[in-house]
């Protein structure tokens, strides 16, 4: 693995740059989907259920 | 269609489907990259640089592929009316607009060892430019109809007048002396001009990304329909107050 990650021609034909770049944007865009979700959707159930009811 | 369009019911279907197509993507993506860094071989003209291509196709595909079925939903949300249609267009507007910025800074990365330039503006390049920034106007017109709580009715115009690109985009390196090379994959032939040892984790990786892309508009959805809740909910605790 380490052979592979500091192969010259994988840095010389911009391939890391290109993954890394993607990968950071796949990643962020999922976590930013994932947590705006949690938190919108926790939100919507303390407006339906207020904190101490028994409802 | 309609069926579906029911927003609880809507819900209860997309909370069970949200974790499996993450999942999914998250497994056939991995796989893509992994076989495309490590596993696959070099192509025999380009070499090396071949293997960004496990990365530009799938967001090339996805951000065109997005866009169409932000035109879908738009057209839907204007002409039924469709509760789910505008939160739909909404929600696949940042990520188509994502994945055309990730094909174009692949691209561009791809293009420095193969064509000795980041950038040209060539026809396949200029409106791949062109479809960024009509995500960008649909994300910005809908967020200002959003913030005043009106009908998502000129983002949705904008949206289908957009469309018109997508052709473009399609057959921009037969009408036009590009740069760019001509496809390789036929959908509608299902045929390929790439070797079976590269298409392999091509088809892979697409079909993580296009889950992944399922995955993320699902999340967004559902977030928007939660916010919905809580808003509807302060107003009836506020006209009840008044």
């Amino acid at each position: 693995m380490d052979g592979v990650v500091t192969r010259p021609d994988l840095w010389a034909n911009f391939i890391w740059p290109a993954y890394a770049i993607t990968l950071v944007g796949l990643v962020g865009l999922l976590a930013w989907a994932y947590i705006s979700m949690r938190t919108a959707e926790k939100k919507a159930d303390e407006v339906k259920r207020p904190r101490g009811s028994l409802q | 269609m309609h069926r579906y369009a029911n927003p609880t019911r809507f819900l209860k279907i997309a909370r069970v489907v949200t974790p499996i197509v993450a999942l999914l993507g998250m497994a056939l993506t991995a796989a893509g990259l992994w076989i495309g860094l490590f596993a696959s071989p070099p192509d025999y003209q380009q070499g090396e640089s071949v293997r960004i291509m496990y990365v530009h196709v799938p967001a090339a595909w996805l951000g065109a592929g997005g866009y169409m079925s932000l035109a879908i939903a738009s057209a839907t949300a204007l002409i039924w009316r469709h509760p789910l249609a505008t939160i739909a267009a909404r929600a696949i507007a940042p990520a188509g607009a994502a994945f055309t910025a990730i094909c174009l800074i692949s691209g561009s990365l791809w293009g420095k060892p193969t064509w000795g330039t980041y950038w040209v503006w060539d026809a396949r390049l200029t409106s791949m430019l062109i479809l960024l920034f009509l995500y960008l106007g649909y994300l910005a017109l809908s967020a200002s109809e959003a913030e005043k709580g009106g009908e998502a009715r000129a983002s949705s115009i904008l949206a289908l007048v957009g469309v018109i690109n997508l052709p473009i985009i399609k057959y921009s390196v037969e009408w036009w002396n590009t740069l760019h090379q001509g496809s390789s994959i036929s959908v509608v032939n299902a045929s390929s001009k790439i070797a079976p040892a590269l298409l392999t984790p091509l088809l892979l990786s697409v079909a993580g990304f296009s889950f992944l892309f399922a995955a993320i508009v699902l999340m967004r959805m559902r977030a928007m329909l939660a916010q919905q809740r809580v808003d509807a909910r302060s107003r009836r605790m506020a006209e009840a107050l008044a």
